[in-house]
């Protein structure tokens, strides 16, 4: 009878290792597997927040070169090309890149500076309008010189006429000296030729300045146009560029305003990306609380282990010797139980990484 | 002859050189109440008074023909010469002959023409009669014609002219 119980007793003993150390592998497998899972989320999440930074970089750099007032972006970061997203890249320390560009002008500044180009574009154009109507005036006082000088060439006939009328009068008083002033005669008529072809030249000439007046006019008429038209174009294109460079200003504003957005979408990634880094700590609760199974599976084998001492006790003894055993075991789980992880939560504690 | 030449109008008009004194600028004259409508005015040059003739109204034109053009321009404004001719006294120291057959008027007088031409010398054998039948202007006034470059040069009677035609027959 105690031989046969002894034998049963072994049996399940054998049985209970075996199933002790079926979950022992259990419990290593479930270990390697949180392991495995934990590794790969944080290389994930690094990952993410890696993105997450280098785009908060780019979203930084794109608002800073948007800023009115400076021409040059004092961190040199283009907007542009992608910068090379180090984990820890500080908005405005930049990719810290050596290739500052120079000069790199944004939008507003682009607007700033087409406006005044065309500023000076239709100031330019006014001055040759103003020029123009100056020329207008002069081209007036060359035509009321011509009049002078038409007036002048009247004066020219005027003698050339006074100058026939004392020839033919010497002629006259050279007829009364008969054969005597036959030579006085002839220098008469000489004069009075004169005075003829001085009268036909001034006449060329009214011809010659008639017809630079008509020119002239001709040409202030054109001027007068040229004056006008040029004026009212520039004027108009002016108020059109104003019009078109406030529209490109408030999509530049809005782009701004998106960006900023962005960013502080980035942001908030970022942050909820970091939490979840946090969170995965918990492998260390779980090989914690492995441990603590495992230490109270070996207290379990011992237990059973002294359940099949070999019968050498006297079988009165059995009972008050279990008992003993039991008391000693009971003592080994407290103290285990002691050593054990006490969290049972994630947010317990204070453990910050980052 | 020397004839000393100017135009009324389309005629082209000469009167004798020895018969003229000067020739000036028509100017201001001072009109004669009463007097005929050819009576141009009275005119004092250096001292002398002159009786200005109008020729055109003492060949009997009409106001249109005096005045072309309407009223456009004051008759001062127009520009026209005074012949001046010589004294009857004057033109005895040149020639007695001339003086007493062509020159009978012993005042100053003076012809208003339009516009002066020049002196032409004039072989007495080419002057012809007044044909019969030239307009504007009566044979009675006119001492001669000669023909001259396609135009007809009339050589005026001033004696006639002046309404003494008469006086200086006797």
């Amino acid at each position: 009878m105690n031989e046969e119980l002894h034998a049963l007793a072994g049996e399940i003993r054998a049985e209970l290792h075996r199933e002790v150390d079926n979950l022992r592998e259990e419990l290593l497998q479930v270990r390697k597997l949180v392991q495995d899972a934990i590794l790969k989320l944080t290389e994930s999440f690094s990952g993410i927040r890696d993105q997450a930074n280098s785009q908060h970089v780019l979203v930084t750099s794109l608002t800073s070169s948007m800023d009115a007032g400076d021409a040059v972006d004092p961190d040199g970061v283009d907007a542009e090309a992608p910068p090379p997203a180090p984990a820890e890249a500080h908005p405005h320390g930049g990719t810290g890149s050596g290739e500052s560009q120079g000069k790199r002008i944004n939008i507003r500044q682009f607007v700033a500076e087409t406006d005044g180009i065309l500023r000076t574009f239709v100031d330019h154009i006014i001055l040759v309008s103003r020029q123009s109507m100056e020329m207008v005036h002069r081209v007036d006082d060359l035509s009321a010189q011509m009049q002078e000088v038409v007036a002048l060439l009247k004066d020219v006939n005027a003698i050339a006429e006074q100058t026939n009328v004392l020839a033919l009068n010497a002629r006259i008083v050279a007829a009364r000296a008969g054969q005597a002033g036959a030579p006085f005669s002839v220098v008469a008529g000489e004069v009075r030729k004169l005075a003829k072809s001085s009268n036909q030249f001034s006449d060329k000439i009214r011809g010659v300045v008639t017809k630079s007046q008509q020119d002239i006019e001709a040409a202030k008429g054109i001027i007068e146009i040229m004056a006008s038209k040029d004026m009212s174009f520039a004027i108009e294109s002016k108020g059109r560029v104003d019009d078109m460079m406030a529209e490109v200003s408030e999509i530049d504003r809005f782009t701004a305003i998106t960006l900023t957005e962005v960013s502080r979408i980035t942001d908030a990634l970022n942050h909820s990306v970091g939490v979840a880094v946090m969170s995965l700590q918990f492998e260390d609760m779980v090989t914690q609380l492995t441990g603590s199974i495992e230490n109270k599976l070996a207290i379990v084998e011992s237990v059973m282990d002294g359940l099949s001492e070999p019968p050498s006790i006297e079988p009165t003894e059995i009972i008050p010797h279990l008992r003993l055993h039991l008391e000693a075991q009971k003592e080994r789980f407290d103290e285990v139980d002691r050593r054990a992880v006490r969290q049972t939560s994630m947010d317990e504690g204070d453990i910050e990484l980052f | 002859m020397l004839v000393s030449t100017f135009t009324l109008g389309d005629l082209y008009l000469g009167i004798n050189i020895l018969l003229v004194r000067e020739i000036n600028r028509s100017m201001e004259c001072t009109p004669v109440p009463g007097a005929p409508d050819y009576i141009r005015g009275m005119l004092n040059i250096r001292g002398r008074v002159i009786t200005l003739f109008d020729l055109k109204r003492r060949l009997g034109w009409s106001d249109d023909e005096v005045e072309p053009g309407g009223g456009e321009g004051s008759p001062a404004k127009r520009k026209r010469y005074n012949v001046i001719m010589k004294t009857r006294h004057e033109v005895m120291r040149i020639n007695q002959n001339l003086a007493e057959t062509k020159c009978p008027w012993e005042d100053p007088v003076g012809l208003v023409v339009d516009q002066l031409g020049d002196v032409r010398d004039i072989v007495d054998d080419n002057i012809l009669p007044p044909p019969a039948n030239l307009r504007r202007i009566s044979a009675d006034f006119i001492h001669g014609v000669v023909e001259f470059e396609r135009s007809l040069l009339v050589i005026l009677d001033v004696a006639n002219v002046l309404g003494l035609g008469h006086d200086y027959a006797e």
